[in-house]
């Protein structure tokens, strides 16, 4: 026990009084002569033990009382972390800032169970007249319906309703907002006339889930109390934090390659993480990862679909493989397109069809009616391009092609950016100059001349040309020339070609060369397209290379790899609570409904009245969405818009469970500095806060009701007696003679 | 010159109170049941014809028989008096006065129990001497004291009064030890009159009496209380001492108030009820309450039994 003021404990000397006056008291007795003292004496015998006691514990309540009154003013007080402060006893206000994120439902829910039985135990202790409200800390915006957790937003009195209400909710699949949720609760609190009022969060504190720049500069301006209710100080847990997929190849069974980013949110290296590919709900492959602590790792699927379309792909980590089962699974629509539209500018037209400078390349492509081709070609002279719009196409072929308008180059320049792929195919018409200034942002390597090693009629011919020589049999496009059979393609004779200038390397890939080192195809990476350029003819002009049987496999295969892909890289990443906007355009006329992945119906409302304004809604949960076009027609059945269809999953900071440090957060939320978290204005306690608790009032109480016990123990009993009959309006009875 | 405070009339002042001699001056003590003596009217007597002796005059008052007036007598004093015999009066009755130190207790306004005792016993001696009667009178504290026995004479009324101005105000009480002597003595039917604050075994004091009531003596007990002794009115710390030397006691009469009330109430109730039983006269009587009012009790009372 502390004392405030200790000098007052010298009154401690005043205990010794009622034993004095006890003693003087004896010899100051009055003598008194009195005949019928055989009674006294024999009432006296009688009674003789309970006045004894009754005397001793008159003592005693008088000494208590003269030793509290002198400890009450020491004004002591105990440091505990449980108990009431005199501030405390105040009527208070109070907004429970519950954190109800995905990252809540650690450890099977026991994190949660954990804030639900803290705030009850704080409500059991509250007083009738403290007022409470209840946030919810996930990330959610503000005005949309919550569910299941139903926050109340009005301080009450009701303090059952809080316990109530969180006693319906669970944890959602939702991110933290803490910084929003701690400013809706200042917010009510500001409008509460309690004398005290206060925010306690209970939360896991994730750092994540805070972010300081959304709490006012100069702190909240209420006292906050956390509840830190983390299983441990360190959380571990694994999460796929995204996944993408990539399509290797088109044809009827395209090739994809799916990875998942798994990250390790711990301090330890996580070794044999064992990662699952479901597709359709059909776990079609599984990989064991490993993850060092605090990085995240990426689990690669190759997969060939069977059929075109949409695949619902989940990426998913062992069952029970962390505590966390939210961030465990990440789903992933795939799209397959459906063929590969390919443009063919020819730059030199023949009427005579196997001296075109594209007969070959599109016989390649396409091989005729009846064809189950997946690559559609379409060709086109230079002079009807203008009819044409590049962003139609997955690949604009430029063979031979001398100039293009600048308004088609800045086009097709756009046209690669977003996504679509360019192939230049060396030819005669090709001059390096022009090239170079007209498609320098295009070409991998500037083009510096043509070389002519010999010409076809040439008898030296075979001593002077050049033949394809190495390959990066690592691309996808040479990948199968590395198999029996591949190296015919080294069997190529080319007698032209053009020289590039050397540039830093990086910017550009060579996949092929020649012989004599000159690379033969090279690509480059530009925004979300390639290009890739040819040095080479794909006649018989410069090589012989359109007869030779690796023409084929590699034309394909050059135009799919180039072809626009499909990717996870376009598509938006969803995180539930997240508002989904779908481009109206795109949706066409009809009634659009949204299936959860439950098949609840969602009606999404338009963002304004703008007659294109995209249709809006707020995913609540994880998983694969649906849109679907409901007909106008009563009994018509709804369709599914198979292109719009995407996944929902847990936003990736919700993984990170690594708490705010306490310091900093003291300090962020008391507006202080987080180097000094002793400043700012407002109280912040961090978990469980240790408390003066002051007991001189409690001990005040105690004299009081000590006096009160004396008095009555003390008084007269004919006085009391006289005051009860009087109270009972008797009068007082004497004995009878 | 101061009087001589064992003088006559001294004594008269002391205990016989005008007021109440005035006011009782009309009553007559009657015996309750017959009893020897034959005086016309008053007491029935089972001796008729019995030789009789003229043995004094006493003035005519109202109730004397007629027949009685000593006409020679008016003759000569112009007064009417009533010849008195010798046998005439066969009331006998026996004050037994507590003289013991209990007895020299007054509250504060109070006189001591035993003056009013005294007072008493005067103002019944009077009143028994007037009407003819023979009284006697036993002072007693620890053990018999001084014993008068009964007489008629008008002059008897002195000696009570010195027999009265002697009660020492003394020492232990037991009435049993007086009443056994007096029952030694006790020949003829009569009147006893124990005039006690009955601090005594109340039990053993009660024995003896019924055994005087069985010896055809009627017994009529005046219990003298002061008001303290029923209230215990005292405040604060308070160290009792005995009156008979018993030991003393350091109480807060609080304390004890209610207990030794209700001990006190068991005492009264017990000698109450244990002179009814007995068929003894108890008359209960604080030192507060006029006297002629405690003698109108006992007078009242036997007229009732007539």
């Amino acid at each position: 026990m502390n004392f405030l003021n200790p000098l007052f404990l010298i009154g401690l000397l005043a205990a010794a009084l009622p034993i004095v006056i006890h003693l003087i008291n004896r010899r100051r007795a009055v003598r008194r002569k009195f005949p019928a003292i055989e009674f006294l004496l024999r009432s006296q015998k009688r009674l003789a033990r309970r006045l004894k006691v009754r005397q001793l514990v008159l003592l005693a309540l008088r000494v208590a009382a003269l030793l509290l009154i002198p400890l009450a003013m020491a004004r002591p007080y105990l440091i505990s972390d449980s108990g009431t402060t005199e501030a405390d006893r105040m009527p208070t206000a109070i907004v429970f800032v519950v954190d109800d994120s995905a990252s809540m439902g650690y450890n099977g829910r026991a994190v949660w169970d954990r804030a639900v039985s803290a705030v009850d135990d704080i409500i059991s202790e509250l007083r009738p007249w403290d007022r409470v409200a209840l946030v919810y800390a996930s990330d959610w915006p503000s005005g949309a319906p919550l569910g299941e957790d139903t926050p109340i937003p009005e301080l009450t009195d009701a303090h059952n309703d809080v316990s109530t209400a969180l006693s319906k909710a669970i944890p959602s699949e939702r991110g933290t907002d803490l910084a929003r949720a701690l400013r809706t609760g200042a917010e009510i609190l500001a409008a509460s006339d309690q004398p005290r009022r206060k925010l306690i969060l209970v939360s896991d504190l994730q750092k994540s889930g805070l972010d300081p720049t959304d709490l006012p500069v100069d702190g909240l301006g209420i006292p906050v109390e956390v509840v830190d209710v983390r299983d441990a100080p360190a959380q571990a847990n694994l999460a796929i934090v995204g996944a993408n997929y990539e399509q290797q190849s088109a044809g009827a069974r395209p090739e994809f390659s799916i990875s998942a980013t798994v990250a390790n949110h711990s301090d330890q290296d996580a070794s044999g993480v064992e990662v699952h590919l479901v597709i359709d709900g059909e776990d079609v492959a599984s990989g064991l990862v490993d993850v060092p602590a605090g990085k995240t790792a990426a689990q690669l699927f190759n997969h060939t679909f069977d059929r075109k379309g949409l695949h619902r792909a989940e990426l998913r980590l062992a069952r029970g493989a962390d505590a966390l089962e939210a961030d465990n699974v990440y789903f992933l629509p795939i799209h397959l397109a459906q063929r590969v539209r390919v443009l063919m500018v020819n730059g030199d037209p023949r009427s005579v069809h196997y001296q075109d400078e594209l007969y070959y390349m599109e016989r390649a492509l396409y091989p005729g009616k009846g064809s189950t081709s997946s690559i559609i070609p379409e060709i086109t002279g230079i002079d009807g391009l203008a009819s044409y719009t590049f962003a139609d196409y997955d690949v604009v072929l430029l063979a031979n092609v001398e100039k293009l308008p600048r308004a088609s180059v800045r086009e097709l320049v756009d046209f690669v950016k977003a996504g679509g792929g360019l192939l230049f195919i060396a030819g005669d018409n090709v001059n390096p100059e022009v090239y170079n200034n007209l498609f320098g942002e295009l070409l991998p390597k500037p083009i510096r001349s043509i070389k002519l090693l010999a010409r076809q009629d040439d008898p030296d011919a075979p001593l002077k040309i050049t033949r394809m020589g190495q390959m990066d049999t690592t691309h996808p496009v040479f990948k199968v020339f590395d198999l029996p059979g591949g190296e015919t393609i080294q069997a190529v004779s080319v007698y032209s070609y053009l020289l590039l200038e050397p540039t830093p390397s990086g910017e550009s890939r060579i996949l092929l060369s020649y012989t004599d080192g000159a690379p033969a195809l090279l690509e480059r990476e530009l925004g979300e397209g390639r290009s890739a350029l040819l040095t080479t003819t794909v006649d018989r002009d410069w090589s012989d290379l359109p007869i030779k049987t690796a023409f084929l496999p590699l034309r394909r295969r050059l135009v799919r790899y180039l072809a626009r892909r499909s990717t996870s890289a376009e598509a938006s990443e969803r995180v539930v609570a997240a508002k989904v906007a779908l481009d109206a355009a795109a949706l066409g006329r009809g009634r659009i409904e949204v299936r959860d992945p439950e098949g609840g119906r969602i009606v999404p409302a338009p963002e304004s009245t703008a007659p294109d304004a995209p249709l809006t809604f707020i995913p609540r949960t994880t998983g694969h969405y649906r849109v679907m076009r409901v007909p106008d027609a009563p009994d018509a059945e709804p369709s599914e818009i198979v292109e719009m269809a995407f996944a929902v999953n847990v936003a990736a900071p919700e993984a990170n469970l690594a708490p705010y440090p306490a310091d900093e957060l003291s300090a962020l939320l008391s507006g202080g500095d987080p180097d000094n978290p002793s400043a700012g204005n407002a109280t912040v306690a961090i978990d469980t806060p240790e408390k003066r608790i002051g007991v001189w009032s409690s001990l005040l109480f105690l004299v009081t009701l000590i006096l009160l016990a004396e008095t009555i123990l003390g008084t007269r009993r004919s006085v009391l007696i006289k005051l009860w009959n009087r109270v009972r309006g008797r009068s007082n009875p004497e004995l009878d003679v | 010159m101061t009087s001589d405070p064992t003088d006559s009339s001294s004594l008269r002042e002391r205990f016989l109170d005008p007021t109440v001699v005035m006011r009782m001056g009309g009553l007559l003590v009657r015996a309750r049941s017959v009893v020897e003596g034959a005086i016309a009217g008053m007491h029935r007597s089972p001796h008729k014809g019995s030789s009789v002796e003229f043995a004094e005059y006493k003035e005519y008052a109202p109730g004397d028989e007629i027949k009685h007036i000593d006409w020679k007598a008016f003759g000569k004093s112009d007064r009417y008096y009533v010849k008195q015999f010798e046998d005439e009066t066969n009331l006998r009755a026996y004050m037994v006065l507590d003289g013991s130190g209990s007895m020299n207790f007054a509250s504060e306004g109070c006189p001591t129990k035993l003056e009013y005792a005294q007072t008493l016993a005067a103002s019944f001696a009077f009143l028994m001497l007037r009407q003819g009667d023979a009284v006697g009178a036993l002072a007693f504290d620890d053990q018999p004291g001084l014993m008068l026995p009964p007489s008629s004479k008008s002059t008897h009324l002195t000696d009570i009064l010195h027999v009265l101005e002697s009660l020492p105000g003394d020492g232990r009480t037991d009435i049993a030890a007086a009443l056994q002597a007096l029952a030694e003595r006790l020949r003829r039917r009569g009147m006893l009159v124990i005039i006690s604050d009955m601090l005594d075994d109340a039990e053993r004091v009660m024995t003896i009496a019924r055994v005087m009531r069985k010896r055809r003596q009627e017994v009529a007990i005046f219990h003298i209380i002061d008001p303290a002794e029923l209230d215990l009115p005292y405040e604060g710390l308070t160290i009792f001492e005995g009156l008979e030397g018993e030991e003393d006691l350091l109480v807060d009469p609080d304390d004890i108030r209610d207990r030794y009330r209700e001990e006190m109430r068991a005492h009264l109730n017990q000698i109450e009820t244990e002179c009814r039983e007995g068929d003894i006269e108890y008359f209960r009587t604080v030192t507060t309450r006029p006297l002629e009012l405690a003698l109108m009790d006992f007078i009242v009372g036997r007229l009732q039994v007539r």
